[in-house]
Order: C-alpha cells, then sequence, then structure tokens
C-alpha cells in the first residue's frame, strides 16, 4: 500500500483566496515557559487544501457536519486535463474519455498541474471546470469533485457555475489539492478527503490523501 | 478493490464549547463572509493544536522531537487493536499485565487505541479524572513496535500531575499519540482500519484530527 499526500502545507502566510482570513500559527505554549509545546492555528474555513459543503454558496445548504465521515472517503477517477492555458475552461469533450469509469458515489479528481504555481499571481488564473462539465458530474452521480488550483470555478470572472451546480446537488468540491502529478491517471486510487467535525461551518481544510491499495490494504 | 463496508467516526464534534486541556487555546468560530455580502459563506477557524480529537507529534514535549508536517502519513493510518478497559475507574492506571493479555494480537497490528468510555463524560468536571496508561504499559507497547497509541480520553498520562512519563517515551521514540477520541465503543467488527491523518501545519506539535475506524470488505 501506498500512500500519497495531495495537501500543501498550512503556513502563515499562505495564499489564500482573495478577501479570505489570513493564515496564521502562533505559538501558545513552549518548551520553554510550559511543560510542553501547544500552537494557535487561526483559519479560514477554506484555508489550503480545504472542502466546501453546500452552505457555502446556499444558505439553507447542507453544513460539512451533516454529512457522515463514509461520504469522505472513496473510489475516485483521476483526469488528467494538463495544459490548459490562463482561466481556460475544463469541458465536457475534456472528460468524455473518461466515461466508462464513473461509477455512482466515486470522486472525480481533476488534474490540471496548475498547483506548480501555488504562491504565485499566476495561481488566480487557473483552469476551470465549465458547466458542462458540472453537469455531468452530477448526472453520473459523482460524489466529490476535486482539483489543484485555487476554485473550481473562474478566479477571473467570478461566475460561479460550478460551484452552483455541484453544491445544489450535494456534490461536494475540494479545492487546492497539491502533488497531483504523483498520481497515475491510468490507475484506480482510494481517496481521503475527511475534513475536521466543524460543527455548523460551510468548509473545512483538510489532508487529503491518496490510498494506492494492493491485495491487502 | 477494496470497498469500505461501515465507517465509525471517532471524533469529538468541534465547537466553542468543546472541552480543552487546562491551558490551550480555547476554539472559537465566527463568520467571515457572508451569501448576502460577498455572495458566499465562510468562517475564521481558531483552533490549539490540541484542540478536540487530536494527535500529538514528537515534537509536543521535546524540542529537538519531530514536527507533524514531518511525520510519515503511515504513523496515522494502519490496523487497529481495541483494547476494552472500560472497567476502570477514575485516575485508575491501565496496567502492563492488562495489556500484555493482548500480546498476540498486539503483534498483528499498527496502533493500538483503549476504550475507556470517558468521552462520554466530555463536558463534566470528571472528564479530566479519566484513566491513564501505566509506564510499564507504555515501554511494553514501545517493545513490540507500536509507534502508535490512543485512547478516548483527553491525555494518555495522567491529568493534572507534573509526569508526562507516555509522552515523554513516545516522544523519544518518534512516536505518535492521538487522544480525545470517541465512539471507540461503537466499532463493533474485527480488525478496524485506523485513519486520523494530521492537518499539514509546519512547525506544530500536532493537529486537530477527523479520526475514523473503517470496516474493509
Amino acid at each position: 500500500m501506498r500512500v500519497i499526500d495531495l495537501s500543501h502545507t498550512i503556513r502563515t502566510g499562505m495564499q489564500i483566496y482573495p478577501g479570505d482570513p489570513d493564515v496564521a500559527i502562533e505559538r501558545a505554549l513552549t518548551h520553554e515557559n510550559d511543560y510542553c509545546h501547544v500552537d494557535r492555528l487561526l483559519l479560514g474555513s477554506h484555508s489550503g487544501t480545504h472542502i466546501d459543503a453546500p452552505l457555502h454558496f446556499l444558505s439553507d445548504g447542507k453544513r460539512i457536519s451533516d454529512f457522515p465521515a463514509d461520504k469522505f472517503i472513496g473510489k475516485g477517477v483521476v483526469l488528467d486535463v494538463r495544459g490548459k492555458k490562463e482561466n481556460e475552461p475544463i469541458t465536457l469533450a475534456d472528460i468524455l474519455p473518461y466515461e466508462k469509469q464513473f461509477e455512482r458515489g466515486c470522486f472525480a479528481v481533476l488534474m490540471t498541474g496548475w498547483s506548480e504555481h501555488f504562491g504565485t499571481e499566476a495561481y488566480e488564473k487557473h483552469p476551470y471546470l465549465s458547466k458542462e462539465g458540472a453537469d455531468f458530474f452530477v448526472e453520473k452521480g459523482v460524489s466529490i469533485v476535486g482539483l489543484d488550483a485555487l476554485n473550481i470555478d473562474s478566479t477571473v470572472s467570478e461566475i460561479w457555475d460550478a460551484h452552483d451546480t455541484l453544491l445544489s446537488n450535494d456534490t461536494l468540491i475540494v479545492e487546492n489539492l497539491s502533488n497531483l502529478s504523483a498520481l497515475d491517471p491510468s490507475k484506480s486510487y482510494y481517496f481521503s478527503f475527511l475534513p475536521l467535525k466543524l460543527d455548523d461551518t460551510d468548509g473545512s481544510p483538510i489532508r487529503a490523501t491518496a490510498i494506492e491499495a494492493g491485495n491487502n490494504f | 478493490m477494496l470497498k469500505a463496508k461501515k465507517i465509525v467516526d471517532l471524533s469529538h464534534p468541534l465547537t466553542a464549547e468543546t472541552p480543552v486541556y487546562p491551558g490551550d487555546p480555547v476554539p472559537s468560530f465566527s463568520v467571515a463572509t457572508t451569501v448576502d455580502n460577498e455572495g458566499y459563506n465562510l468562517f475564521n477557524v481558531i483552533l490549539g493544536s490540541q484542540t478536540g480529537s487530536h494527535v500529538d507529534a514528537p515534537y509536543h514535549f521535546s524540542n529537538t522531537g519531530a514536527t507533524v508536517d514531518k511525520m510519515d502519513l503511515r504513523f496515522f493510518m494502519g490496523n487497529g487493536l481495541v483494547i476494552d478497559v472500560t472497567y476502570k475507574k477514575a485516575k485508575e492506571q491501565i496496567t502492563l499485565q492488562e495489556v500484555k493479555a493482548f500480546e498476540k494480537q498486539i503483534e498483528a497490528v499498527d496502533i493500538v487505541l483503549f476504550n475507556t468510555n470517558w468521552y462520554q463524560k466530555a463536558g463534566t468536571d470528571e472528564f479530566y479524572d479519566h484513566p491513564f496508561l501505566s509506564k510499564e504499559a507504555g515501554e511494553y507497547l514501545l517493545s513490540k513496535g507500536i509507534k502508535t497509541a490512543g485512547i478516548d480520553a483527553i491525555n494518555l498520562d495522567n491529568t493534572g500531575g507534573t509526569e508526562f512519563p507516555i509522552h515523554d517515551m513516545y516522544s523519544e521514540a518518534g512516536g505518535i499519540i492521538a487522544e480525545n477520541l470517541a465512539n471507540i465503543d461503537q466499532i463493533d467488527f474485527e480488525s478496524p482500519y485506523i485513519i486520523f491523518l494530521p492537518l499539514s501545519l509546519i512547525g506544530c506539535d500536532g493537529s486537530p484530527v477527523r479520526a475514523v475506524a473503517v470496516d474493509f470488505e
């Protein structure tokens, strides 16, 4: 069994969606003054690699704590959509070659390669999922759609079609994945996108991982 | 392909009322943006690195120990054994004999979890008077190669004292302690696969986690 970390490191001042709460890690207890070391974490509900619940866009939508833990562990299809230009949509034509791999309840993981721009201005000009692509995932019963970019919609245009389409169907969204190039799109993986059990919030930072299982888990 | 038949959530809900270890940062949640104003809901999340269900990295008790972001993810997932010590009273030690009785099972797993049922006392003063692991039992687990040990109480050592022998020895051994787990008593299947992945927090002593026990087919 191989475990592959798909998460950005959370650090003070890390890149965030414009306007989101700043991320900071502060010392609360230290070895010098206390019996142990403990930090204080100042985060947004969408800092770093994170998952969106319907409440993010829908005021009467489900909260992240409304989903049981088994929603967040599952088999996923990796779609290689690298080579897109700045702010270019991921179209239905990009997705259709993978159509046969989808089973109801599975995850879709879009490999854009854009995580290599993390920490730069170019990271905000990432490719995004088209409305048709989002409709396709809903129709296939995909449970979670993830990608290695800041936003599943365009951050340039601020049109929220993919968020609206997916979240209104209780299809969750994982953003800011990292290291997807370590995955082989011809293989199937198990993914863990477990959120913290934050009561009543619209999402949570996560430690996203892919698990490549052999015969013994 | 493996399939999860059942998943038991081993995590406490994270709220402003989540009990913390005396002196630790107090969690808080507040609205950052709203659908009405910015177009989407978002929350500020303030947590301690040891809030709620969490894992301790060696750095928690040692200035030279590894921080949580440096730990191999295999420490946080693996085949688990649950040892039932629900008969223990307040502040009672879990002894070497009680642990040694599970020698064969311990040799077959990666992670040992103690089921005290003390998690049900969260919110009461008695919560802090939990049973704890004796020094000899901790040494025995390490001698058997168990680098990850967990408990459904706020501390694997005694709370309220000045000695933390289990934390010291696990820190020294480069191992992991999972604390404040919940619902271990709900694991009603053999060979649970345990997952409690930390957030990738740079330089931190630990992380809140979403802990689960999975029954794989």
